[in-house]
């Protein structure tokens, strides 16, 4: 491990989730910010600036789709990977998200948490 | 004359006996092909069990990390790979196994190979690693990669090819055939998901003889296998000296059958320096191409000594039989006709009517005795009968004229049973309509005119088609003609709609959603008169079923949020995240996670089923190659087929199967489907598989188990939703109920058809069609998961 850890931003409505993600991702040393919502989830990828970001679609407020659009509109971290993970798995959905940006797109329930450590490696490596 | 008619016939059973023989040869062949498949398919499977051991997969990944293959020689991990390999090798009683990287160079074998030295088998392992999948084949080493993986191999596989009489000229110029023809088996080493190398094994079939001549000391015979036209591995000799024929050349008619026209060769033969009879069958390597062939033939001499030797006999014996038959036949008629005649000019005044004649009663004691015998008291039964005859015509008179009386007054009460009826039928909620043979109407009641917007009036006399317009509301409707009422009759069968099925547009336009029962007339003789339809408004059951459906979808994605929270924290758990756990934690922890991911797949099939129901599902097809498919999804059931023990089968197209525009990832959900109930349902030590084969503009899939099988009483339930046949409720074995009912939507919607057979205690095959022209495309918003 490099002495600067890898830093991930979930952004996730569900507590139960992201308790899940943050446990886990914690013990594998990387640095965790969680957001509740879109709107925060911005603000903190702009001050936090996170190497991977993961995004749930269905939120309150702003909504996973509003994040990624805006994301990708802003100069200075359009560059962040933003991985999807999201329990939506119409097709339909699948292609809204990644013609705005995402990085990849990952079903909840078909996910292992090692996959999902890994793919964060290989995105905080690029 | 009677000789020569003999001696044609004899011939004629000479010309068929040597075809008996010729067909033998070719089954002969063809268990010669068996006995190699089933080496080639062993190899297939242990290769890839070992691929899959972990020691195997971390050594390759540490030695693919080197930045020099060529010294990696020295690296303790090469020592053990290689002596893993070494170990392997000899328990298979292969001539290679070697590990290669992603680009297909040698990073160890069981031979003293050059690390780090290409070892592509003219494409065949590039392809294999790009596929990722594991492939079995008949394939050509050149002499170049043999000589990189074991110059003993090279020096094995080297045969002189010898000048031979009858043989193709100018066809193959050169002077010795020196490389190898292997069986050849290639398993991807994959880590993390990502595929890092191959295992590839290979057994030389080049001066091999082992196979054949346990074949040939078996049922006699020669056996050879050819690479190209040379005789690379034997049982033929010479016919003067006891020297082996390997080397020498298949004569020029075979060369042109089986290589430049690619087919099998079944017939005369010149091999070395006799004529046979002999089977050729080609063998073809992955890219389709014919490399060699094996053969079993018998020679052609010992055949014609037998055959002629068996045709004097005959000759001489069936002489002798005609003459003593002759005499003995000519002695017996001249006894016999005397006697018949005298009884047949009796039976000539019996059949004039005259019953009174006196006959002799018989003087002899044979068969011509005991016929006069028989005559004579037939004689006297025709007159008892005669008599008995008259009286029986007056009784009978005296039962009809009762049966006319008893007639009058059932039709009194048939009146009075039909009233009965009308007054039933106009009371009823359901619309009730008949109809006869021409199609018009004969009757409708109250309920019916009021859905219809016809009045009875109007109904009365009129066309089925001008007054029950039917709407299909099926996910997709193959053949838009078909018309329950107009099927019932047709065939005699009562046939039921589903709720969904159908909808009735109106006089007024409206369409109204109905299920309908259609049930034939049918007289006392069994004619078809006509048909009776009943029509019920289900409206209101539409209504409550889309309602099911969205909750269902709801209900569905709200389960998903709390199932991947318990599947990522049982995950830590069982990964020791949260401190080590003892064997008993570990194993409840386990069933946890298990049960778990049978919810998740639970909750999948639930959400397919709705979205099936709503009808929006999205047909997407791309070229598809079906075998790839079927190889993929047997691979993935692996452990559940070794931990049974079970036999698997695949038989595709000659030359494999042609790919076709389909929806992969549906078609694919239909295999996964279908097999996994086939292995899940077969007992220990059975067997199951797929075959494919082309019926008309399709392609037919069948895929088989020696399963529990299906009870007889509960075929017609199979494809329904939530179906579990009785007797596999009770075995152990896990299942939703919602399988059978996705394959049948998915084949519908992708224009094929699905059916099963199905004998209880011996197995079931499920069979499905794809239209070799492809599935059309549909837009939709879904897929199915």
């Amino acid at each position: 491990m490099s002495t600067q850890p890898i830093t991930v931003l979930v952004v996730e409505d569900e507590e139960i989730i992201s308790k899940a993600l943050q446990t886990k991702l914690e013990k594998n040393n990387f640095s965790i910010h969680v957001a509740r919502e879109g709107e925060a989830g911005l603000a903190m990828a702009a001050s936090a600036k996170p190497d991977v970001i993961l995004v749930d679609l269905l939120m309150p407020r702003v909504s996973g789709f509003e994040f990624l659009r805006r994301l990708k509109e802003n100069s200075e971290l359009k560059s962040i990977p933003a991985i999807v993970l999201t329990n939506l798995d119409d097709t339909s959905y699948q292609k809204k998200a990644m013609d705005l940006g995402a990085a990849e797109y990952l079903v909840k329930t078909r996910t292992n948490l090692d996959e999902l450590k890994n793919k964060i490696h290989e995105y905080a490596k690029r | 004359m009677l000789g020569a008619l003999i001696y044609v016939s004899l011939s004629n059973t000479s010309a068929s006996l040597k075809k008996e023989i010729q067909l033998r040869v070719n089954q002969q062949g063809e268990a010669l092909s068996l006995i190699f498949n089933n080496s080639l398919e062993r190899l297939y499977f242990d290769t890839d069990s070992f691929a899959q051991r972990t020691a195997i997969k971390n050594g390759s990944q540490t030695l693919s990390n080197q930045p020099d293959l060529a010294t990696i020689g020295n690296l303790a991990e090469y020592a053990s790979l290689k002596e893993a390999l070494i170990d392997e090798q000899s328990a298979r009683d292969a001539s290679f196994i070697a590990i290669v990287n992603t680009k297909a160079q040698i990073l160890a074998a069981s031979t003293n190979a050059q690390t780090g030295k290409k070892l592509s088998i003219r494409g065949f392992v590039d392809g294999v690693i790009k596929s990722g999948l594991p492939v079995k084949s008949i394939e050509v080493i050149p002499s170049a990669e043999l000589a990189v993986l074991s110059p003993e191999l090279l020096e094995q596989a080297k045969v002189t090819r010898r000048t031979t009489e009858l043989q193709k000229t100018g066809w193959r110029d050169k002077k010795a055939e020196t490389d190898g023809l292997f069986m050849t088996a290639v398993s991807v080493i994959k880590k993390d998901n990502a595929v890092i190398g191959a295992v590839v094994s290979g057994i030389l079939m080049n001066n091999d003889v082992t196979l054949l001549e346990d074949v040939t000391q078996k049922s006699g015979g020669i056996a050879t296998i050819y690479l190209y036209d040379a005789r690379v591995a034997t049982t033929q000799t010479y016919r003067d000296r006891n020297e082996s024929a390997e080397g020498t050349l298949a004569s020029e008619d075979v060369v042109n059958t089986v290589y430049v026209s690619q087919n099998n060769f079944s017939g005369r033969a010149f091999e070395v320096n006799d004529w046979y009879l002999m089977s050729y069958i080609p063998l073809r390597d992955s890219n389709n191409e014919v490399v060699g062939s094996i053969a079993r033939g018998i020679v052609e001499s010992e055949i014609q000594k037998n055959i002629s030797g068996l045709q004097w006999r005959y000759i001489i014996v069936g002489g002798i039989a005609l003459i003593i038959v002759f005499i003995v036949t000519s002695i017996i008629t001249r006894q016999i006709v005397n006697s018949l005649k005298k009884l047949a000019a009796n039976a000539y005044r019996i059949s004039r009517g005259n019953l009174d004649i006196d006959i002799k009663a018989p003087e002899r004691d044979d068969e011509i005795g005991d016929l006069t015998h028989s005559f004579i008291i037939m004689k006297d039964k025709l007159l008892e009968y005669y008599t008995k005859l008259e009286d029986l015509v007056a009784k009978r008179t005296q039962e009809l004229r009762q049966k006319v009386k008893d007639l009058e007054r059932a039709q009194h009460s048939i009146e009075r049973e039909k009233n009965k009826s009308e007054s039933i039928l106009a009371n009823v909620g359901d619309g009730v309509l008949a109809l006869d043979e021409n199609l018009s109407f004969i009757a409708c009641n109250e309920a019916a005119s009021e859905l219809l917007g016809y009045a009875n009036t109007e109904v009365i006399g009129s066309q089925l088609d001008n007054i029950i317009v039917l709407k299909s509301l099926k996910l997709i409707d193959a053949n838009k003609e078909y018309s329950p009422i107009m099927e019932s009759i047709k065939t005699g069968q009562i046939i039921v709609t589903g709720t969904g099925d159908y909808a009735i547009i109106n006089k007024a336009k409206k369409e109204i959603p109905v299920t309908i029962t259609a049930a034939p007339l049918i007289d006392a003789h069994g004619v078809i008169k006509g048909g009776v339809v009943v029509l019920r408004d289900v409206t209101k059951e539409q209504e409550i079923d889309k309602m099911k459906s969205e909750f269902v979808s709801v209900a569905s994605h709200q389960l998903r949020t709390p199932l991947s929270a318990s599947k990522w924290f049982l995950e830590m758990l069982l990964d020791g995240d949260a401190g080590k756990l003892n064997d008993e934690q570990h194993e409840y922890l386990d069933h946890t996670y298990k049960s778990n991911e049978r919810m998740i797949a639970l909750v999948n099939d639930l959400l397919n089923v709705s979205r099936i129901e709503s009808g929006t599902i999205a047909i997407e097809p791309v070229s598809s190659d079906m075998d790839g498919m079927v190889k993929s999804v047997l691979f993935e059931l692996t452990p559940l087929i070794k931990q049974k023990n079970i036999k698997t089968v695949f038989k595709t197209l000659p030359g494999g199967t042609p790919k076709i525009k389909i929806d992969s990832k549906l078609i694919r959900q239909v295999f996964q489907n279908l097999l996994s109930n086939a292995v899940k349902y077969t007992p220990e030590g059975g067997t199951t598989g797929v075959r494919i084969t082309k019926a008309g503009k399709y392609l037919q899939f069948e895929i088989f188990d020696s399963g529990v099988g299906i009870p007889k009483a509960q075929q017609s339930k199979v494809f329904k939703k939530f179906f579990r046949a009785d007797n596999v409720i009770t075995l152990q074995t896990e299942g939703t109920g919602l399988g059978l009912y996705v394959a049948k939507s998915v084949v519908d919607a992708s224009g094929g058809k699905i059916w099963f057979t199905s004998v209880e205690g011996q197995g079931t095959s499920f069979f499905f069609t794809l239209p070799l022209a492809g599935s059309k495309r549909r837009e939709g918003e879904k897929t199915l998961i």
